[in-house]
């Protein structure tokens, strides 16, 4: 991968070891304090392709709720086309920058699965939001839903209709 | 991307900027123009694999995380250039090694003696300075501004810093020893060593028995860490993995000794920029560059 500059100096060819992002942000202002926050803000918008950043910020009126629905795509590899999908219930959201991970938890065959996802890994290709967790008056109050381990309850439940729900828009959609 | 070189003047004092070389002036020791003399008067030196590069001092801004183009997440640690300048040539004639002194983070409030010395090389004070040995072609002339692209991204460096103080330290956190059980009978010795010998013979204990102590603090060497990514414009060194000290911590940055001559660098990079970037490569060179994973195949697949 070669690019150049247009400057009238020589131009810079990259050996193919070496790659350069297309898209370079100019140089930010920074202070000596401030400069990771400034450059992992620069990767965050670099790495936020699909707006997954406005679905985890802290005060989007859209944002995920802990509780809520979701069903979330990976690649297996860079090389291959083939995704894997895992649905389930937000558990925790970790909020620290490039670095944000989201835990959902799911029962498969009646056995508890958590995963974690690093929401702007290049290897994590969609989020859809299958259930919100809505407004102020539903179950969930709080911001790390780990006592649903010991005691579900009904937060499980309707996961399997709409994992239902979910195949079935797949296959009207397919068709069309 | 024409724009980058319009955006480089005072970005802010704490950076160094591509500004070209300061200039010389009359004032300078006379030693120090003759040094100047000698080294400027080569050619431009060719680079060898028995060439040893000039090393630099950063600083130690944090780490953050990278994913390579396959998709692998590392940890890294984000090294920062603070105005680092050659300010010191030793030769093998007048002072028996051949090394070049480098200096980094400009320093307002210093001693006179201090100022007069700086003033002479037409270099502002510097808060750190330490020597690198290096070969006779990679000599650099006093006051050569060093840039991040003085690495090349997929090359292998070592990172010497003084590690985190632990103050005076138990036997279990500085040798790892197991202690005592917590129970079944044991009086206050819960975190002791222990026994340190035996009896009669050899009636002693052995010099360097491990014992608790003053942990941290000492200067620890890195060895062979890539380098993920540099920032021309910001100075910023990408480095794969940790390094000594805490945030602020100048670190020093050299080649890696352990990966001889070429294969420090990636094949397709080969010479590297020697004695160091040179200001038209530096001028044209996009503000991030980004090393690929050299592997050349997929991590997350499996051979079927």
């Amino acid at each position: 991968m070669s690019t150049a500059t247009e400057a009238a100096a020589p131009k810079y060819t990259a050996p193919a070891s070496i790659q350069v992002p297309t898209e370079q942000f100019p140089a930010p202002k920074v202070t000596r304090k401030n400069l990771i926050d400034v450059v992992s803000q620069e990767q965050v918008q670099r790495a936020n392709v699909d707006g997954r950043m406005e679905l985890f910020s802290r005060k989007n009126p859209n944002r995920i709720h802990p509780g809520s629905v979701l069903l979330v795509e990976t690649l297996n590899s860079k090389a291959k086309e083939s995704t894997s999908t895992f649905m389930g219930v937000v558990i925790a959201i970790r909020r620290k920058g490039l670095e944000t991970t989201f835990t959902l938890r799911n029962l498969v065959m009646k056995v508890g699965v958590e995963q974690r996802f690093a929401l702007y890994s290049p290897m994590l290709k969609s989020i859809k939001v299958l259930q919100p967790a809505g407004s102020k008056d539903t179950k969930f109050r709080r911001a790390k839903l780990f006592y649903l381990r010991d005691q579900p309850g009904k937060a499980f439940q309707s996961l399997q209709s709409l994992w239902k729900q979910e195949q079935a828009e797949k296959v009207a959609a397919k068709k069309n | 991307m024409n724009s980058l070189a319009k955006l480089l003047p005072s970005i802010t004092s704490a950076v160094a900027t591509r500004s070209s070389r300061p200039i010389l002036s009359a004032c300078l020791h006379s030693s120090v123009t003759a040094r100047q003399a000698a080294s400027t008067a080569d050619q431009q030196p060719t680079w060898t694999p028995q060439s040893q590069r000039v090393g630099i001092i950063a600083r130690k801004k944090g780490m953050s995380t990278f994913w390579d183009e396959w998709g692998a997440r590392m940890p890294t640690t984000i090294l920062q250039l603070e105005d680092v300048q050659v300010l010191d040539v030793r030769t093998e004639e007048k002072h028996g090694y051949t090394a070049l002194q480098v200096g980094c983070t400009n320093k307002k409030n210093v001693t006179k003696p201090v100022a007069i010395h700086y003033s002479k090389l037409n270099v502002e004070p510097k808060q750190s300075v330490a020597e690198f040995r290096v070969t006779n072609d990679a000599l650099l002339p006093v006051g050569t501004i060093l840039n991040a692209a003085h690495f090349v991204p997929g090359q292998y460096v070592d990172v010497t810093a003084p590690s985190i103080g632990k103050g005076f330290a138990g036997v279990m956190k500085r040798w790892n020893f197991a202690g005592l059980p917590a129970s079944h009978g044991v009086s206050l010795a819960h975190r002791s060593a222990g026994s340190t010998g035996q009896r009669k013979w050899p009636s002693k204990v052995f010099k360097g028995k491990k014992m608790a102590g003053r942990m941290g603090g000492k200067s620890v060497t890195v060895q062979s860490l890539k380098v993920l990514k540099i920032d021309t414009e910001l100075n910023l060194v990408y480095v794969k993995g940790c390094v000594p000290g805490f945030d602020d911590q100048f670190v020093k940055i050299k080649d890696a000794v352990k990966k001889h001559g070429a294969k420090r660098f990636p094949s397709d990079t080969l010479p590297p920029p020697f004695p160091t970037v040179k200001d038209a490569d530096l001028q044209a060179m996009p503000r991030e560059l980004i090393a690929n994973s050299g592997e050349g195949k997929d991590p997350f697949t499996t051979k079927e």
